[in-house]
């Protein structure tokens, strides 16, 4: 066991280690994995299910499943915070600066955490109107808001807000219609995928000039590549029908989409439907595959595909899920977390698979979990 | 706003037509009321009916229908503080209690239940409640229990006016009249009324904006609950003799509310809801020797929009029609058959019209009453439903009543019911964009019921009390949940409801003063089968009581509500348990025929804080005033 001092000495190395599977492609994990046990933090190491709870309702939680030890501890932020519980639906989380920063829908609210699930300060709510996904570059962090009128088709008033993490007020807001959801950094750019509009917005950071690369689908996360170019995932909905699903890819060079790897069923879920494995030769996407339910009754199951980046082939991954959310990569031995729903209010589930696809252990989890963190 | 105005016009032209040939200058007013058994409680005569009567919903004008029930029976409505508000009779959920207004079932046809708080009691003059499932007589939906929105037969001769008016805490504004014209033949009810509240009341925020820090409670004043409703009804009735009558109701509802915010976000900007209803009823009936026609037809044009965004408009838009024919076989035993036709026409911006552009259901019904033994009433009742592209069940029902005492100073019934209950998935089940499940089943219910009811009575004064075990079994319950890619409709659950209600109620006279009685209590354990858990939104006891007091032209009454502790999730959280106390006052002023209520209301006077809802505030101790006048009235 680490003294404390020295705990908060290795999360600086270690701790950049976590990874947020779907956060497009912090390059997780430490690239000496034979060191892995001495850099481990057994304090705080483990994953951490983020459960968003019932819209409106409360229940958001987050459980800690320690895999060092094999244990698992429901509403872990209770726990941490004398029964203390989540104000809000924890619509995305992450960790930037050694500091968990949680996405809080109803309320619309930033929660500052330290890295025991501690909060620091008073949660920040001026200039946050339905926030969805962050991403932060040094002091800011740049948070996708669908704005208080979010009208669901045109999404006229949604932003992105301009958070500084030194002041802790929002200090800009840059005007993005659209409804902007996942958000990454690359070429020194801010792309963000427009999951009402088949656009990715580009956004020069020193300037905020906006400009678009056309979809052939609405858009919903991003994984970035070794390259700094840009996986997105590429949906299908109601109000945005697409036959062009899938799994584009984004040259940030030219800021063009150079290829879309056709996906019949992503999932269009608002949570970690898409993560890689630590060194992104491999992408898990979430969709639906058919499978035979009886003689001649095919029916539409979730699924996990895998990705191979190299050879641009999908092949199923796992099948037959009910409920499937979201999925999650381990960056230490790139375990596969499945993260599953019955209902809004019922108690989720994450079923973990190694790298093979070979089942290892279900953990009942919160409320709908939609993301996972890794501390090492 | 035009169409309510224009329907305002229209009536009131009705009226002075309607009025002015036959009662030029009226100095004689009669009003005749007329007691009459409806069809559903006469063919099913054992079934568990309860009343809201006219002297209850009088002393409560400014009322909806989710506070008359709160206030006034053991239902368990779940709700906030005033924007939406949901019945659940017997642990089931809000799709399963169907609300009638004649023929019409008003629940919405794409969410599958109505609003209890955009109900104005105001607008009726009886309330009946029944318990338990009715399909065979009520069709889909009447699987939990059943709410029977009523008018009197008075055929009015002469005219009367009646005003009221309640202020209250929160900015709350009630003002109603109802304009009763009529010579004996033809009559004319006009009712309409405007409700405002401001329903800006303050709580306790355990989730304030500096919970993280301060996690104490703080004191907050509630944002964004605005609620505004009015409507008009209008009823045109006609007599031609004692054996036949047309009768018809109109209804224009415009109902507008904040859409609450959660504790946690009672500091944020919150969006709006606007609903715009038209419901309409007409229906002849004609009695010939031992035979009875009843022949009916209504529109009903239901309008939702979210936030004034014109863009996410759903409407639904229907035809009903209804043909009844019963026949006395004997004097014991008369045989009921009826059909029952629906047109509805969605337009909802997420429905595709290739999938649905209309639909059509009919229902077969036959009912066939009768005394196999002396004291014994039998029902026996078929149903079938036919829906364009969907199979309802066959729903069969056997209801029965013993009179095991007849004296006129005690009387013992005993009552059974074996039923089957349905509910067709909803509109939105169906064909809600991508997500609606077109194979889905529908939800099908088994319900038995066995009752005892003793009545004793002795000069004016009465006692009843009543025991009723039921047990319900409902599989293919629909709930949604995560699909394959979006969350979709599901025949999931399997729910067992049982449970034992008990009544006991009494009205006792001395001298000049008058004391009513009564006390209602539910055990109600809901479990669903694959878990054993009871259900969320369900709590497992529920009791009211309320003691009434008259003393000559003074009346005092007191109210109690307890309802128990309940889960809001499935992990387990429950919301506390609580109890409500309410305290009434009321002084009736008598000038010849006219009579002016005055009345005073201490809501919630323990100051209790509670949750309906998780999550959301409700008001503590509040006060209202009200005055009624009626004018002209010779009863």
């Amino acid at each position: 066991m680490y003294s404390k001092n020295k705990l908060f000495k290795f999360n600086r190395l270690a701790l950049w280690s976590l990874a947020l599977i779907t956060a497009m492609g912090f390059n997780a994990c430490s690239e000496d994995d034979n060191d892995h046990e001495n850099d481990v933090n057994l304090d705080i190491s483990g994953a951490y299910i983020i459960n968003y709870g019932s819209y409106g309702n409360g229940g958001a939680s987050i459980t800690r499943y320690d895999y060092n030890k094999d244990s698992l501890t429901n509403n872990y932020f209770e726990s941490q915070n004398s029964a203390l519980q989540l104000n809000s639906n924890i619509q995305y989380a992450n960790i930037y600066n050694d500091t968990i920063y949680l996405m809080g829908n109803t309320s619309d609210e930033i929660i500052t955490l330290n890295q025991e699930f501690i909060p620091m300060k008073d949660a920040v709510s001026e200039d946050i109107e339905k926030p969805r996904f962050f991403v932060g570059n040094q002091d800011k962090l740049y948070i996708s808001c669908w704005g208080a009128d979010a009208d669901f088709s045109e999404m006229a008033d949604s932003y992105i807000a301009v958070y500084n993490t030194t002041t802790g007020t929002v200090e800009n807001k840059i005007t993005l219609a659209g409804g902007p959801e996942g958000l990454a950094i690359a070429n020194g750019k801010l792309y963000a995928a427009l999951n009402y509009s088949p656009k990715v917005a580009v956004i020069d950071l020193a300037t905020h000039e906006l400009s678009y690369i056309d979809m052939p689908a609405v858009s919903s996360y991003f994984i970035k590549d070794a390259n700094d170019n840009l996986y997105v995932s590429l949906v299908s909905t109601y109000s945005d029908y697409s036959d062009k699903a899938g799994l584009g890819y984004i040259n940030t060079n030219t800021d063009e989409l150079v290829e879309n790897f056709i996906l019949e069923g992503v999932s269009s879920t608002y949570a970690s439907i898409m993560a890689a494995s630590n060194n992104t030769e491999t992408i898990y996407l979430t969709a639906a595959s058919w499978v035979e339910e009886s003689t001649d009754n095919w029916v539409q199951k979730g699924a996990i595909y895998a990705f191979d980046t190299q050879s641009k082939v999908f092949s199923e991954f796992i099948s037959n899920l009910t409920g499937a959310n979201g999925v999650s990569v381990n960056p230490v031995n790139n375990d596969v977390y499945v993260l599953m729903s019955a209902s809004s209010t019922e108690a989720g589930s994450v079923s973990i698979y190694n790298a093979n696809g070979e089942h290892q252990k279900d953990l009942t989890v919160g409320i709908s979990p939609y993301w996972t963190l890794f501390f090492n | 706003m035009r169409l309510f105005i224009t329907i305002f016009c229209l009536f009131s032209s009705a009226i002075l037509h309607a009025g002015n040939p036959y009662t030029p200058a009226i100095d004689t007013i009669h009003l005749e009321g007329v007691t009459l058994v409806s069809d559903y409680q006469k063919f099913q005569p054992g079934a568990k009916i309860d009343k809201l009567s006219r002297e209850q919903l009088q002393r409560i004008p400014e009322a909806n229908l989710d506070q008359a029930l709160m206030r006034l029976s053991p239902i368990y409505v779940k709700g906030n503080a005033g924007a939406l508000s949901t019945i659940r009779f017997r642990g089931t959920s809000s799709n399963h209690t169907a609300i009638k207004l004649g023929g019409i079932n008003i629940n919405s046809l794409t969410l599958g239940h109505a609003n209890a708080s955009n109900i104005p009691t105001y607008l009726f003059d009886v309330i009946n409640m029944q318990y338990g499932g009715s399909s065979a007589i009520n069709g889909s939906g009447s699987i939990g229990g059943t709410v029977y929105l009523e008018q009197d037969n008075k055929w009015t001769k002469g005219q009367k006016i009646k005003l009221s008016s309640s202020v209250g805490s929160f900015g709350e504004q009630f003002y109603g009249t109802k304009i009763y014209l009529g010579n004996g033949k033809w009559e004319t009810v006009t009712k309409a009324y405007w409700f405002q509240k401001q329903n800006d009341f303050y709580f306790n925020n355990p989730f304030h904006a500096s919970y993280y820090t301060n996690p104490d409670p703080i004191r907050e004043k509630q944002n964004g609950a605005a609620i505004e409703n009015k409507g008009i009804m209008q009823q045109l009735n006609y007599r031609f003799d004692t054996k036949a009558y047309f009768k018809s109701t109109l209804w224009y509802e415009d109902s507008w509310h904040e859409i609450q915010p959660n504790m946690q976000s009672n500091n944020q900007k919150v969006p709006e809801i606007q609903n715009k209803n038209f419901r309409s009823w007409a229906e002849f009936c004609k009695t010939k020797s031992d035979i009875n026609y009843n022949l009916g037809v209504g529109y009903v044009h239901d309008e939702q929009i979210y936030n004034k965004n014109e863009d996410q408009i759903i409407i639904t838009d229907r035809i009903v029609s209804e043909a009844t024919a019963s026949y006395k076989t004997s004097p014991i035993s008369e045989i009921k058959a009826g059909a029952l036709y629906k047109f509805i026409v969605p337009e909802v911006y997420s429905y595709s019209k290739e999938i649905i552009d209309y639909e059509q259901q009919t229902d077969f019904y036959l009912s066939y009453l009768f005394q196999p033994v002396e004291q014994l009433k039998t029902t026996v009742t078929v149903r079938q439903m036919l829906v364009t592209n969907f199979k309802a069940p066959f729903t069969p029902a056997l209801i029965i009543k013993y009179q095991a005492l007849t004296s006129t100073i005690k009387q013992l019934s005993l009552t059974g019911a074996l039923s089957r209950s349905y509910r067709i998935p909803t509109f939105n089940d169906r064909y809600w964009g991508d997500q609606g499940n077109p194979n889905l089943k529908a939800e099908d219910g088994f319900n038995a019921e066995a009752g005892i009811t003793y009545l004793y009575q002795k000069t004016q004064n009465h006692y009843k009390a009543k025991v009723n075990f039921f047990y319900m079994d409902v599989d293919n319950w629909i709930q949604w949940s995560p699909g394959s890619i979006y969350w979709e409709p599901q025949n999931l659950k399997q729910v067992i409801s049982k449970g034992i209600e008990l009544q006991f109620q009494s009205h006792i006279y001395s001298g000049n003063i008058e004391l009513e009685l009564g006390t209602n209590y539910s055990f109600n354990p809901v479990n669903n089968k694959s878990n054993n858990k009871q259900l969320i939104y369900a709590p497992k006891h529920t009791g009211n009581a309320f003691a009434n007091l008259q003393w000559k032209k003074n009346g005092v009454g007191l109210e109690g509500i307890y309802t128990g502790k309940r889960l809001h999730d499935e992990v387990g959280t429950t919301l506390d348990q609580y109890f409500l106390a309410n305290i009434l006052t009321w002084h009736n002023i008598q000038y010849k025929q006219h009579n002016m209520r005055i009345s005073a209301q201490i809501l919630n006077i323990l100051d209790k804080d509670y949750q309906n809802e998780a999550y959301y505030a409700m008001p503590g101790r509040n006060f209202k005033i009200s005055i009624s006048i009626d004018l002209f009235n010779n009863n």
